[in-house]
């Protein structure tokens, strides 16, 4: 029996990416040669949001990029055959402070897909990296700039993130299969 | 209950029935339009040597309850209210609202149009009041005579430092006049508080190694404040997470260069509409304010506006650029008011984690 | 992201009855005044015919049919409309959209369902399903558990503190609930309650007696923007159905914390369930523990909205529709009286508001008055006041049926009946709580009784005392404002002082009128809403030079009054539209003659002589619209000779009779100089009797051929001459084998002259209004009634009855006892009567 355990709610979540938006106009001083990197799906949401904040406070638009990154991921069997353009923004990467977003960092392997996706992509002056959440079982050194929660897990356990964009709530569930 | 009067600087006079203590009192008024709350306001350093008028039509209704204390010493100097209910002792073991400003020395008018009070001193330019049971020249000449005092923070701000354990992170709350709505918030989530003078030197905080530091709401005026105090508050948010709230957040925007001037007709209710820019969403909050951070003074490449007041324009909330540090102009803490921004505390002590990483 | 809707379909609430009056329409009207502003096509689905918004829409737009299923799928096959909402239709309307959704007609034709997300809709009416979900967030809803052994229940009253209530599931017996104390009295207890069930279990809850029942209503706008409009507070505990408490708002004896508490819950109940738009949310609170939980939520306009709007002065309705199409608060446009920050300023109070619910039971005695977890009340009136014991003197006042103002008195009933109606609350509850003080019952021992809050107590031994004082000091100006203050009435302290209420009235007034806004004083708005206090700055004056006064019809009972109300209502439009500044007087919350576009100012008072004496003193109107039922203040108003009166509806002791059957009648219009003959109208009973007073069915025309109208218009004419009746007449006749026979001439009645102005398609409301202002055109009016029975359809209206949900099954029908009325029309009589139920 598949159990689900909520240990993000809504608000909660809103928070952490408030707080991120905040973080990233402190460490990047600013919002300016700032462009965000969407990991598909639920990571170019939360880049979107991101954004929006940005918006909000520096009345300026940041860009953001969608990626998907199945084709660069070593470790997926079932890789969609067509290659289709992993990036069709017009957004030019070189010389930017690009920061990667994504829902969950885990083994660390869809983030280093996502570098090299941005690399053919053009050179950014630096790349950072948000994460709603982490989990930690880290395979690669690969480390968060930007983290919304910290959240300790089995490898039994999955890590779901629901966004009110495509999910009917926004929320971060545990799944436990035991 | 006797006559009294309720005089206001102006020469206006309104006459009323005696409630609480029988002296004689001369203050600034406030008017309160909290629908809820006035043991909390009554208790509130926030509103220590003012004399507080209430919109609320009827004051007293629950008595002074074991819970809503703000402070145990400090208080307002006097209240002005329409009416109120005596709930005495013998119903429900509390005490009424009557005898807490009696054994508080605390006098109190009642049977007062406080509408029309409210409405005229909105109208004209009224600083001071005093409330008097003889309405005679001499009274006046004593209400325009006084001279208030400037030392409200120094006369309710802890002299000592004291500790409220837990098990949580270790924050320093800097004490200008600290409302307890503030320690509970941080009590609930287990943090181990350490309350300091506000005069503390930067190392000394440092040296009691806080993971975070609270600037407290206070009474009065942030220009009372020693600079020594704004250098202390500069070096910190260098170094640690800081969250300042009502004088707090007046004092953190004056260490970052903005300045602070004092509002024509100050607000004290949580009826306003506040901004929150970063999503556009409107929030409500107990706003007991006199000062305002100037806009324009505000060195936008160091702070961020976070927080406005859609009423009246008033900033209220600023956040650092560079560090960790972000303050509000109202009372999240909701104790008396409303809870839509108790999160601020959650943000502040997430900021801690993330900050240690 | 804002509004792309173009046309909404409205699903109407159906008849008005018992715990429901006027409170939809007043809110549909207001909505539709917005919507069309935003050039929004609105549709309605309704067969309720005292509606406002029926009469004042394009009749194009108005379907006239019963509100289910099939009659809104075909609304929205023929119309194309985008949304439809349920928010001014109630529970039916809900289930209706609830049942479109699930069968697919919504997604079929595109139709957003506006207020309610989609995937929530289904939670609403489903109590389990709804706690579950809300539970599943952290939000407390009542618990309950079922065990079957000892070591299960202990494991559970680990859970929940004491005291808990046990009872045994499918009981042999008809044993009650145990409610036990400590785990002592478990122990002693729990074998026999396991043996009490057949199955061997037993249900446990927290015991919740005397915990009280508060209210909260709240917007939430696309954005989740939430403000809390008001707290309403139940003067009964947890037991007591709040349509059927008294309740006072905002809140009085709730610490601030636990204001917050309810206030933080409601929001989150919103954010939850996906709520856009208004929401009343109603919970059970131990103000000594602060344990609270949710009992019901309510996204859509009721009651209690309306009482948070009424007292508030928030504009709930104006807001909650443009909500409603996704607008955020911060873009919501108000009409040009209101402040422009009224919107999105959390709404404050320097006034209370106390609610008295109206039974029925004076009408039914048969009914089973206890009051509980049932509504059993038609309605509410409202006092407003400065202090607590103002506005529940005022409210008590407004609730009684007393011409004179004069309280009812229970001196005569004995001991025991006291305190059993104390334990037993029932309509005569708050009499009976004054009775208890005067025979002095301490406050102590009332809690104990009743286990309402010491505080209302402690206000009413005010009064009490109060009036103690006032009996001691005759005509003294002291006691006079004393009196005043606390809310007595003029007709009240002449029945104290035996003194004619002429020489009651003082020369020196010093009321001051004080404005019902959202911003205690704050702002100065133009919300042209008043009551009376007794202080030093008056906020009413003078609107203008062509007033005209109605005063309202106050408390709705059985008969015919919300009709009653919906003329008031009319009355307003209609003066307004010649020209007249309105002013009302009334007291009904729920009335859609107190909703803000609907007159230029309004004084929510008690409709009694020395009040109506004070708002004429300062409006000065050139007309007083009186209702014909007022007989005292019909004769106390007349003696004016400033005061020029005009008694609409009319009143039916003007009425002539000759018999007491009936067949069909004769409507006319009769001036001056002018008798107009309008239309038949036909008559059925439920059981075939043609006495006059059992009537149910109405039908416009009468349309048997074999009548020889001319004869008729003749008789009718005739009938009338001899008569002094003006304005629309009725002449009824009875046929007496070969003979037509006339049975009595009688005013048109209310109920009536709305069937008339559906029938033919003339607002006669409004032709009265121009009758007695002297602004008619006869000739203009000559050419648009339509050619007697003409019309291609008939038009029907039944009454309907509150006896099945109040349990009483003895009465006849009769239509003094209706509780509202539907509307049909057919092409034939039978098509027409047959739609009434489909």
């Amino acid at each position: 029996m598949a159990k689900e355990k909520v240990v993000v709610d809504g608000m909660a979540m809103q928070r952490a990416l408030t707080r991120i938006t905040y973080e990233i106009i402190e460490k990047n001083k600013g919002i300016n040669d700032l462009v965000l990197v969407g990991i598909k799906t639920r990571g170019v949401y939360l880049a979107k949001r991101i954004a929006k904040r940005l918006e909000k406070l520096e009345n300026a638009e940041v860009p953001v990029v969608e990626l998907d990154v199945t084709k660069y991921r070593d470790d997926l069997k079932n890789k969609k055959s067509n290659s289709e353009p992993v990036n069709d923004s017009k957004v030019d990467v070189n010389n930017k402070n690009v920061i990667l977003v994504d829902d969950v960092l885990y083994t660390g392997r869809t983030v280093r897909a996502a570098l090299g996706a941005i690399n053919e992509m053009g050179r950014p002056k630096r790349i950072g990296l948000a994460v709603l959440v982490d989990r930690g079982h880290r395979e690669l050194p690969i480390r968060a700039d930007f983290v919304g929660k910290n959240i300790p897990s089995s490898k039994d356990e999955k890590v779901n993130v629901l966004v009110s964009e495509i999910d009917d709530r926004d929320s971060v569930e545990i799944v436990s299969n035991k | 209950m006797t006559k009294r009067y309720l005089i206001l600087n102006d020469g206006t006079s309104f006459v009323g029935k005696s409630i609480g203590a029988e002296s004689t009192v001369t203050g600034e008024i406030v008017m309160n339009t909290n629908l809820n709350g006035y043991q909390e306001s009554i208790t509130d350093p926030i509103y220590h040597n003012q004399i507080v008028a209430f919109s609320q039509p009827s004051v007293g209704n629950i008595g002074i309850n074991r819970k809503n204390y703000e402070s145990i010493l400090t208080s307002a100097k006097g209240i002005v209210i329409h009416h109120s209910e005596d709930i005495s002792t013998s119903y429900l073991k509390k005490i009424s609202l009557d005898s807490f400003l009696t054994q508080r020395n605390i006098p109190g008018i009642t049977d007062i149009d406080t509408r029309y009070l409210l409405k005229y001193i909105m109208k004209h330019d009224i600083a001071k009041a005093s409330l008097v049971d003889v309405n005679d020249e001499h009274a006046f000449d004593q209400l325009n005579a006084a001279v208030l005092s400037n030392q409200q923070i120094q006369q309710v701000a802890t002299p000592k430092p004291y500790l409220v354990p837990g098990n949580g992170k270790t924050v320093a709350v800097l004490d200008f006049g600290l409302k307890e709505g503030i320690v509970r918030q941080l009590a609930q989530r287990d943090c181990n508080v350490i309350v300091l003078p506000f005069d503390t030197s930067y190392q000394e905080i440092i040296d009691l190694d806080p993971e975070g530091i609270i600037l407290s709401t206070g009474p009065g005026s942030p220009h009372e404040i020693d600079d020594s105090v704004l250098t202390t508050i500069n070096q910190l948010e260098h170094a640690l997470p800081v969250f300042g709230m009502g004088l707090g957040h007046e004092l953190l925007a004056m260490a970052n260069g903005a300045s602070v001037y004092r509002m024509k007709l100050g607000h004290h209710g949580s009826n306003h509409p506040i901004k929150k820019i970063i999503t556009n969403q409107i929030i409500y909050a107990n706003q007991a304010q006199d000062y305002a951070v100037d806009p324009d003074s505000i060195d936008t490449s160091k702070l961020i506006v976070t927080y406005i007041d859609l009423i009246n324009g008033t900033v209220q909330g600023i956040r650092h650029r560079d560090y960790p540090t972000f303050s509000v102009q109202f009372s999240p803490d909701g104790s008396s008011g409303p809870t839509d921004s108790i999160d601020l505390f959650d943000e502040f002590l997430e900021s801690i984690t993330a900050h240690g990483r | 992201m804002e509004n792309k809707l173009k046309k909404i379909l409205i699903v109407g609430a159906g008849p008005s009855g018992i715990g429901q009056e006027c409170e939809l329409d007043s809110a549909a009207f207001q909505a539709l005044h917005v919507w069309k502003r935003l050039g929004i096509e609105t549709f309605l689905l309704d067969n309720n015919p005292y509606s406002v918004i029926l009469q004042e829409m394009n009749a194009d737009h108005v379907y006239i049919k019963p509100v289910n299923t099939d009659n809104a799928k075909h609304v929205i096959e023929s119309e194309h409309v985008d949304a439809i909402t349920s928010v001014f239709g109630g529970v039916n309307a809900l289930k209706v959209i609830q049942r479109l959704n699930k069968n697919g007609i919504l997604e079929e034709n595109n139709v957003d369902i506006i207020g309610l997300n989609k995937d929530n809709i289904d939670l609403f009416n489903n109590e389990n399903r709804l706690n579950q979900r809300l539970k599943e967030y952290g939000i407390p809803t009542p618990d309950y558990y079922i065990v079957s052994n000892f070591d299960e229940l202990r494991n559970v009253i680990d859970k929940i503190s004491f005291p808990i209530s046990v009872r045994p599931l499918d009981p042999k017996t008809r044993q009650q609930r145990s409610i036990f104390q400590n785990m002592e009295q478990v122990t002693n207890e729990a074998d026999n309650i396991f043996d009490e069930s057949k199955s061997g279990k037993c249900l446990i809850e927290r015991e919740i007696v005397g915990y009280k029942e508060i209210g909260t209503v709240s917007l939430r706008d696309t954005m989740g923007t939430k403000m809390m409009i008001s707290s309403l507070e139940d003067m009964n505990p947890v037991g007591v159905n709040s349509n059927d408490s008294v309740v006072f708002t905002p809140s009085q004896t709730l610490s601030d914390t636990q204001i917050q508490m309810i206030r933080s819950i409601s929001f989150e109940i919103m954010d939850v369930l996906g709520i856009k738009g208004v929401c009343h949310v109603q919970f059970a609170l131990n103000a000594e523990t602060d344990d609270c939980f949710v009992l019901k939520v309510n996204p859509s306009f009721n009651m209690s909205t309306t009482l948070a709007a009424r007292s508030t002065g928030y504009p709930v309705a104006l807001v909650t529709s443009q909500l409603l199409l996704n607008y955020p608060i911060m873009k919501v446009k108000l009409p040009e009286r209101f402040h422009k920050f009224t919107s999105i300023l959390q709404p404050i109070s320097d006034h209370i508001t106390v609610k008295i619910p109206i039974w029925p039971f004076e009408q039914l005695p048969e009914a089973d008055a206890r009051l509980g977890t049932k509504t059993k009340s038609i309605g509410s009136v409202i006092g407003v006041g400065r202090s607590c014991e103002a506005a529940l003197l005022k409210g008590i006042r407004s609730s009684q049926s007393s011409p004179k103002d004069v309280l009812p008195s229970y001196s005569e009933l004995s001991e025991d009946e006291l305190i059993s109606q104390l334990i037993h609350p029932t309509d005569i509850q708050l009499p009976i709580l004054f009775e208890a003080l005067s025979r002095h019952y301490t406050v102590e021992d009332l809690h104990e009784l009743t286990k309402i809050d010491r505080f209302f107590f402690i206000v009413m031994a005010n009064i009490d005392q109060s009036r103690s004082y006032i009996l001691q000091h005759q005509n003294d100006p002291k006691a006079f404002r004393l009196a005043h203050e606390m809310g007595f009435g003029d007709g009240m302290l002449s029945s104290i002082w035996h003194i004619n209420i002429d020489k009651l009235r003082r020369k020196d007034s010093y009321k001051t009128y004080k404005m019902i806004e959202p911003t205690a004083g704050e702002f100065p708005e133009q919300i042209n809403s008043f009551y009376a206090s007794y202080e030093i700055d008056n906020e009413s004056n003078q609107i203008g030079n062509k007033t005209a006064l109605v005063i309202g019809k106050g408390r709705n009972k059985i008969g015919p009054n919300v009709a009653s109300d919906f003329y008031t209502s009319e009355l307003l439009i209609q003066l307004k539209k010649i020209g007249f500044n309105t002013v009302i007087l009334n007291n009904n919350p729920n009335s859609a003659s107190l909703a803000p576009m609907m007159s230029d100012k309004q004084y929510i008072e008690p409709i009694q002589l020395g009040e109506i004496l004070d708002v004429i003193q300062t409006e000065k109107p050139k007309y007083v619209f009186l209702p014909g039922n007022r007989h005292f203040l019909i004769r106390e108003l007349s003696k004016y000779a400033e005061i020029n009166l005009v008694i609409l509806p009319p009143n039916q002791k003007n009425a002539v009779w000759y018999g007491s059957h009936v067949d069909f009648a004769f409507d006319l219009l009769v001036t001056d100089d002018q008798i107009i003959p309008i239309s038949t109208v036909g008559f059925k009973s439920e059981d075939g009797s043609d006495d006059i007073n059992l009537q149910t069915d109405y039908y416009v025309p009468y349309g048997k051929d074999a009548l020889n109208i001319d004869s008729l218009v003749q008789k009718a004419k005739v009938a009338v001459k001899n008569q002094n009746i003006h304005g629309l007449v009725q002449v009824l006749f009875y046929k007496d084998q070969d003979q037509i026979k006339i049975t009595g001439v009688r005013p048109l009645r209310i109920t009536e002259t709305v069937l008339l102005n559906m029938s033919t398609g003339i607002n006669w409301i409004g032709v009265l209004v121009r009758m007695a202002t002297g602004h008619l055109n006869i000739e203009k009016i000559k050419k648009e009634v339509p050619k007697i029975d003409s019309s291609t359809h008939f038009t029907v209206m039944q009454a309907s009855f509150p006896f099945k949900q109040l349990g009483v099954y003895d009465y006849k029908k009769d239509r003094s006892l209706e509780s509202g009325a539907k509307l049909s029309i057919g092409y034939t009589i039978n098509e027409a009567t047959k739609k009434l139920l489909k």
